[in-house]
């Protein structure tokens, strides 16, 4: 594959007794979208922290451009922009302003801010003051201010909180415009569905250990299918499915999804469930999608790991 | 130094619209108001005043004002509003990832509060004038045709404003270091209780929250008291130097 532009190595960061992360071997392939996933509390932001200098590892290295961060974190991070959690900005100073307190604060050029405020779409609210922004209006600001000294690599952490529907899909354009002009992006995101749509490639992280680093196709590789039963009983029926010992990748009034292996235990399981006299009015055996198989990793670390 | 003039410049357009110039604005505006309230209200003491030249006198009452009951509590709530402005929305995460060395964010906010700290001086210059020129202008009894000794408040203001270094250095670290506003103002609220137990006796010349009061209460027959100047300026230089390192190796969580 391409270099890699951002790499960890035995990364790791313990507080006390607890290991925050561990031992994490990332590498973020150049031009790529990397998808960072993991369940609240698995150790994204704290790796993220650890990558852009602002928590010290325990144990390990961040290299970024193929140098040690400990080496030049100035000269190195200027080439990175970042978003990390809730955006960072002056509230009381208008959108223009609060860029141009980056701006001058990184010693970019000027004429950055319009292509910035371009590219996000505030340039109609530009002279307004922050405080008086939506909150989907001050994450187009934050990935402004990220986007601002032009970065080789975007480190975003869970960059479409707040965003309405077409918020979203505006920023997977721009996701998308950005890749194909060269840039990096590093993307820490609970929202699955909408990692599965740009990612090019995919980290999984579960208590502080990376379980699973390829592509979106090496990982569906891996979890090729899923059963979606249509019930009018789903709660029974979920009951029934976990003590058979399946995971419930998904649940809602009328269906319940789980991993299946083949289309022979697909017909085996529809059978089970006539025999144990279940209402089923559907059964459809189709692709698991990343969310699924996110679930399905994340579950099966949890009960290797009781 | 480029670092440190991108900060600098930073941090000055953060000022805008915000409660810390607002406070400098009227800061010695409320000085002026008291002095020349007591002046209106006591105006025989006052105009049979000689022990000082009244514009000494004038100047005097509003620098010790200033220095021993503004000061230790207005450079607390500088530095807090200052500090603020990056703990308000967690900005410390985006702040130490830009290209610049981390002590150079906590030297532009020292170097702002100092040129707020001069631009009040500057203003209580005016105000003293300017009040002056209002109490001649009720009764010219009160003596204040005599030349606004200008140089000689200069060299007070000054002494003062070096002294001041200490406290700018200690709170600046504070209002950082610690997120919570109520305690970095609280931080200054008791030692300036303390200050005012402390102040007269020996131990207040080590006691920064003192120091600038000191060089303004205890001039006699003209002479400048240099040395809370020194243990000021100098002790706020080490004081940052500390805080600039501490500050480049602490660990951003918010």
């Amino acid at each position: 594959m391409d270099k890699n532009i951002l790499q960890t190595f035995s990364l790791s960061r313990n507080f006390g007794e607890l290991k925050a992360v561990d031992n994490l071997d990332l590498s973020v392939p150049e031009g790529s979208i990397y998808g960072f996933l993991g369940p609240n509390g698995a150790g994204k932001t704290t790796t993220i922290r650890m990558l852009l200098g602002l928590v010290h590892p325990s144990n390990g290295q961040v290299t970024w451009f193929g140098q040690p961060l400990v080496n030049d974190p100035i000269g190195l991070l200027k080439r990175v922009g970042s978003l990390i959690e809730m955006p960072s900005y002056y509230p009381h100073l208008t959108g223009f302003e609060n860029l141009e307190v980056i701006r001058r604060l990184s010693g970019g050029k000027k004429n950055d801010i319009a292509r910035v405020l371009h590219l996000v779409g505030l340039e109609q609210d530009a002279n307004r003051v922050v405080r008086q922004y939506s909150l989907g209006m001050c994450q187009r600001l934050g990935l402004a201010i990220a986007l601002l000294n032009q970065p080789e690599v975007l480190v975003l952490d869970e960059p479409i909180n707040s965003l309405d529907p077409a918020g979203i899909h505006e920023m997977r354009e721009l996701f998308q415009h950005l890749q194909e002009e060269g840039v990096t992006l590093f993307i820490s995101s609970h929202l699955l569905s909408e990692i599965d749509q740009v990612a090019t490639m995919i980290g999984i992280i579960r208590k502080g250990k990376l379980i699973f680093q390829g592509t979106p196709s090496e990982l569906r590789a891996q979890y090729p299918r899923r059963l979606s039963i249509g019930t009018d009983r789903p709660e029974d029926v979920s009951i029934w499915l976990k003590g058979q010992g399946y995971p419930i990748l998904q649940m809602n009034n009328h269906h319940i999804d789980i991993p299946i292996r083949s289309e022979d235990e697909s017909a085996k399981m529809n059978k089970k469930l006539s025999i144990a006299g279940f209402p089923i009015f559907e059964t459809r055996y189709e692709s698991i999608s990343l969310e699924g198989i996110f679930l399905q990793v994340t579950s099966r670390e949890n009960q290797s790991g009781e | 130094m480029k670092s440190i003039l991108h900060c600098l410049s930073a941090e000055i357009l953060k000022m805008r619209r915000t409660l810390a110039i607002l406070l400098c604005a009227i800061a010695p505006l409320i000085i002026g108001a008291i002095v020349v309230s007591m002046y209106l209200r006591d105006a025989n003491y006052f105009m049979n005043w000689t022990m000082l030249n009244p514009w000494d006198q004038l100047g005097q009452m509003c620098l010790v004002y200033w220095n021993l009951l503004f000061i230790p509590l207005f450079i607390p709530l500088l530095t807090a509003l200052l500090a603020q402005f990056e703990h308000n929305r967690h900005n410390w995460k985006l702040i130490y990832t830009l290209p610049n060395p981390r002590w150079s964010t906590y030297l532009a906010k020292w170097l702002v509060v100092q040129g707020l700290l001069f631009g009040c001086l500057v203003e209580i210059f005016v105000v003293i004038f300017l009040s002056g020129k209002l109490l001649n202008a009720f009764n010219s009894d009160y003596g204040f045709s005599a030349a606004f000794p200008l140089w000689e408040f200069c060299k007070l203001a000054g002494i003062s404003f070096l002294a001041c270094w200490i406290l700018v250095s200690l709170h600046m670290w504070i209002g950082i270091r610690f997120s919570s506003f109520p305690m970095a103002l609280g931080v200054g609220i008791f030692a300036m209780v303390g200050a005012l137990f402390i102040f007269g006796q020996d131990i207040s010349y080590y006691y920064p929250w003192t120091l600038p009061g000191i060089t303004i209460v205890d001039v006699k027959d003209g002479i400048l008291h240099l040395m809370p100047m020194f243990i000021g300026c100098l002790g706020g230089i080490v004081l940052a130097i500390l805080s600039m390192y501490d500050l480049s190796h602490i660990e951003v969580y918010q």
